[in-house]
This record gives C-alpha cells, sequence and structure tokens, in this order.
C-alpha cells in the first residue's frame, strides 16, 4: 500500500465549510449544538463528534484584518503522541500512514486526549471513547479520495501519495513565494512528517498550529531521571534519620 | 482546546492517594530498615495504609474509564497475555500498581499473621514466623512503591498539556509529596495507634522536614523551568490564573511553609509535641491533595483556553 497524505493549500482555502459536513456526512457523526461567538466558525473546537472543521484564523497586518481559513483535523503524525502514550494498543498506524483507534480495544483513559500536540483527539461521552479523523481509511481502501477532499470545491484540499502530495505543496510554495507572498509548508518534517500537509500563507502560530511540535513522551526519561535522583536522595538523606533510633537501643 | 477538563477530580484523588500509599510504604519500609528493626511498627502501618489506599485509587480509576468493563485490556491482549507498552507511562505505571498491590497484599497477610484477633483465622497462620520472607518482600515492594509514586507525575508529563509537559520536574515533585503525605499518614497512625514512642514521633517529623525542603526546591525548579518554557500556559497559569490563591495559600503557605515551621519548631522544643505534629501531618496531606488537584486543574484549563 502507498504512503498517503493529504495536502492542504490554505492560500486556495475560502472558508465555505462543505469538507465539515462532509465528514460528518460520510462518518455519520451527530450535529452539535453551537453557539454564535463572533464567527461563522463552529463549533469551538474539535470534538469527539466533530473530526474536521474549518478555522477561521484572524490576524490583524497593517491596520487590515487578514483572514486565513485553514482546516483541521488529525495530523496522522509519524511520530503520533496518542499511539505513543496509548497503553492498550487500540491505537496503531495503518500502512497507508493513517492512525486509527480501535473502538474496541479502547478502554477510554483519555491519555491520547491529553498527548495530542494538534487537540485532534476528542472524548465521546456517547461511546465512552475518544474519536477522531481517520482520513477515511474505508473510502482510500475502496480507491475512493476521502469525504472532506471530495467536497471540496476551491482546490484547496488534495489527497494522493505522499511523496505526490509534498511535490504539490512545494510546486504551490514556488508560486506564491514568486508572486512575492509568504508561503510555509507544514508537516513536512514535523513529528517524523504527517500524513496531512499544509501550505500555510502565514506563520504556523497565526492558524494556532505549534511552530516546533514535540511527542508528548519526549520528557519521559528526564522525568523519570529527576524522579529516581530525588528519590534516591530521600532514601539517603531524610529517611535515614532513622538510623539514630539504632542509638537509643533495641526493640521498643 | 477542549470544552471540559479531561482527566477530572477521580483523577487528582487517584494521585493523591497513590502517593500517600506508595510514601508510607516505603518510608515506613526504610524507617525499619535504618532503625535496625526497632520501628517495624513502621513497616506495619506503612502496608495497612498502602493496600486499602491502592484498591481505593485503582477503583477510581476503573470508574472513572469511558469503558470500565474492558479495563484489563491495560495489561491484558485480547487472548489474555501480557501486554505491556514501553513507550507509554500509563502502560509501564499501571504494571508498577498491580505489582504494588498484589504485594502489599501479600505483606499484609504476614503482618495479619501476627495480629493477635487473626489467631482463629484459617490459612493465615502459614505467613506466621517468616519474618526473612517479609522483609525481603518489603524491599522489593519498597521500591516499586517508589516507582509508584513517581510515574503519576511522569504520566501527567507524557501529554502536550504545556503546564505538566514543559518541564522534567513534575515526577520528582509528585515523588516529594508522596513521600511527604506519607510520612504525615504515618504519624497520624503514631496519634491514632496512642503509641507512647515519642521518639519516632519526632524522627518522623525530623524526616518530614528534610522531604519538605527537597519539594520547596522541586516546586523552585518546576516554576523557574515552567518560567523558561511554558512562561503564559504553565508559570502564569499556574502561580496566578484562577488556581493561583490556591497555590499560594493553599499549597505553599498551608501545605509547605506552615508544617514547615512546625516541624523546625518542634525539632527545637521537643517537649511540646503531639498536638502541633499531628497539625503539621494534617496541614502536609491538605497541601498534597492540593498539588495534585491544582496543577491537574490549572494545566487542563489553560490549555484548552
Amino acid at each position: 500500500m502507498a504512503e498517503y497524505a493529504m495536502f492542504i493549500d490554505t492560500s486556495k482555502c475560502t472558508g465555505c465549510r462543505a469538507c465539515q459536513v462532509a465528514c460528518k456526512n460520510w462518518n455519520g457523526l451527530p450535529a452539535e449544538e453551537t453557539d454564535f461567538w463572533g464567527t461563522y466558525e463552529n463549533p469551538k473546537t474539535l470534538t469527539g463528534n466533530t473530526w474536521t472543521k474549518v478555522k477561521f484564523n484572524e490576524k490583524v497586518e497593517n491596520g487590515n484584518i487578514k483572514l486565513l481559513f485553514a482546516k483541521i483535523q488529525c495530523m496522522h503524525c509519524n511520530d503520533a503522541s496518542c499511539m505513543a502514550v496509548c497503553a492498550t494498543k487500540a491505537i496503531s498506524r495503518r500502512p497507508g500512514g493513517m492512525i486509527v483507534i480501535d473502538q474496541n480495544r479502547c478502554v477510554g483513559c483519555r491519555n491520547c486526549v491529553t498527548a495530542c500536540p494538534f487537540g485532534a483527539v476528542n472524548f465521546s461521552e456517547e461511546t465512552g471513547t475518544p474519536r477522531k479523523c481517520r482520513l477515511c481509511e474505508d473510502r482510500v481502501a475502496a480507491g475512493l479520495q476521502p469525504a472532506c477532499v471530495n467536497a471540496c470545491l476551491s482546490g484547496a484540499l488534495n489527497f494522493g501519495e505522499r511523496s505526490e502530495m509534498l511535490a504539490l505543496a512545494k510546486k504551490r510554495q514556488k508560486e506564491l513565494l514568486a508572486a512575492g507572498e509568504k508561503a510555509i509548508i507544514y508537516g513536512e518534517k514535523e513529528l517524523g512528517g504527517t500524513h496531512v500537509i499544509y501550505l500555510l500563507t502565514d506563520e504556523p502560530e497565526a492558524y494556532g498550529l505549534p511552530k516546533d511540535p514535540e511527542i508528548a513522551t519526549s520528557v519521559v526519561p528526564s522525568g523519570w531521571t529527576w524522579a529516581l535522583a530525588g528519590l534516591g536522595l530521600i532514601a539517603l538523606f531524610p529517611l535515614r534519620r532513622f538510623t539514630e533510633a539504632r542509638k537509643k537501643g533495641g526493640e521498643a | 482546546m477542549h470544552n471540559h477538563v479531561v482527566w477530572p477530580m477521580a483523577i487528582v484523588i487517584y494521585l493523591f492517594l497513590a502517593g500517600i500509599a506508595g510514601g508510607a510504604f516505603y518510608s515506613g519500609a526504610l524507617a525499619e530498615f535504618y532503625s535496625g528493626g526497632k520501628y517495624r511498627r513502621l513497616s506495619k502501618w506503612g502496608t495497612y495504609l498502602a493496600l486499602p489506599l491502592i484498591l481505593i485509587g485503582v477503583i477510581m480509576l476503573i470508574f472513572d474509564l469511558g469503558r470500565s468493563p474492558y479495563f484489563w485490556h491495560i495489561i491484558l491482549k485480547d487472548n489474555f497475555t501480557p501486554l505491556v507498552v514501553w513507550s507509554s507511562t500509563m502502560s509501564v505505571g499501571t504494571w508498577f500498581l498491580t505489582i504494588f498491590g498484589v504485594l502489599s497484599f501479600i505483606i499484609l497477610l504476614f503482618w495479619l499473621s501476627e495480629e493477635e484477633r487473626t489467631k482463629d483465622w484459617p490459612i493465615i497462620n502459614r505467613f506466621k514466623g517468616k519474618d526473612s520472607v517479609r522483609k525481603f518482600l518489603t524491599f522489593i515492594n519498597m521500591i516499586v512503591g517508589m516507582l509508584v509514586a513517581a510515574y503519576t507525575g511522569i504520566l501527567l508529563a507524557s501529554t502536550s498539556v504545556p503546564m505538566w509537559h514543559a518541564t522534567p520536574f513534575l515526577g520528582l515533585l509528585f515523588a516529594c509529596s508522596a513521600t511527604s503525605t506519607g510520612l504525615a499518614a504515618l504519624m497520624l497512625c503514631h496519634k491514632a495507634a496512642n503509641d507512647p514512642d515519642e521518639e519516632m514521633l519526632h524522627l518522623l517529623g525530623k524526616a518530614d522536614m528534610d522531604v519538605i525542603f527537597l519539594e520547596l526546591a522541586a516546586f523552585a525548579l518546576l516554576l523557574i523551568g515552567l518560567g523558561a518554557f511554558a512562561p503564559e500556559l504553565g508559570l502564569k497559569a499556574l502561580i496566578t490564573g484562577p488556581y493561583g490563591i490556591a497555590f499560594w495559600v493553599g499549597i505553599v503557605i498551608c501545605g509547605l511553609i506552615f508544617p514547615l515551621a512546625i516541624e523546625i519548631y518542634v525539632n527545637k522544643f521537643p517537649t511540646l509535641t503531639l498536638g502541633l505534629t499531628t497539625l503539621a501531618a494534617v496541614l502536609v496531606l491538605v497541601g498534597g491533595f492540593l498539588v495534585r488537584y491544582v496543577i491537574i486543574y490549572a494545566g487542563q484549563i489553560a490549555w484548552k483556553a
């Protein structure tokens, strides 16, 4: 099986949200009660029932508001934090690069929810498990494109072999740079390479994407080193005070 | 990034109880070994505390799962063979917890066999008079207890929550706090048992005094680290933010400075004791609970905002 990727060209996104609807439709996900909070962007965050959404990022530049649309969803990382922290091995990588949660194996401990650097894994009260984008593993296996890509009218969403998507991203980056615009590729190297690749027209932070994302488990070795050193100190000094008892004689 | 707290109060309580259980066990065990057997009963009290606390904690953990009936998926594969995922602190920690629970139970049987009221119980007499076996198991379980105390902090660190992930000091802090709360629980046992040996109480207080100094150092490292690597979502969210008062008044003053002052004072004037030491122990326990509560809630709420 080829290694797949989705390429999101944010310079072409119009914020129509057809991808968001197509995802709900294909995956049979219920609607959510939403609020009007000063923008057409809804719901506020990804949830266990909303696996993708268009974020309407706003940036003020030279007194003008710049709208930065970006579809967000699971990034399908090579260094996937959710998969690394999962105690039950419910989360696995499919040959095409998709990260998928086995809903029968999962116990609902929600470590993956706290581990994802993108907030893409979210708990569903209905199933008692975290749920997220599967990069339409089922459709891809049947030779179709993911539902969101299929629904995209503007050409912002593309899907295919990862190398081809990367080539497409670089070609588009050159065009934009030649036109004097900002163009940054995100996902080529981040977290070992992701299976969602962005072409951004501003810094990642302006889109709410972490600049140098780290795998959640990166701090585990140093964490153990400090903790064990501390426990060693505790055993060797404070608790050794009990040797003072010996001077006072035998069994009390 | 999330609308609700992903790890709620049940997790706070579990982390608190597991800390006391581990801390009381290894502190009691080391007290026995270092005192040459004189404070053997601290090791016994540690066991009597550890087993029920760890059981309550594990039951809370299981009920907190989204799919509680399948909790065994964490330690067993679908074909019922053991599953260890080395990259997962949750997996490794659950194994520490399982081993700690089983060993604490076996060690408890050795202690029970010494009690007067168990002499008519079946089987229990087989554990009688085998103190070298009990000591060996206690030594092993002491190390497992330390790993239980430390993993709880490292579990939080292996996430993307900035306050938890930005520094490597959370395991250290939780280990210090676990030891302090474990010693405090042993002090309360001394009180509850009406133990006449005030020297022992003084030594528990002195040991706790040193541990609190270490815990203060761990907090200092954490705050400096957060200031450097997560100034907004880590440092500010912890020491100002909605949990700022709980941090300064609850943790720093009531949970650390106040009991430390009492322990230093009692150490200087050993004639004034019982009531003050009990107060210090209660304050340490309240502070230990707040350490978990504030870090877990402030960390998540800052992250999702």
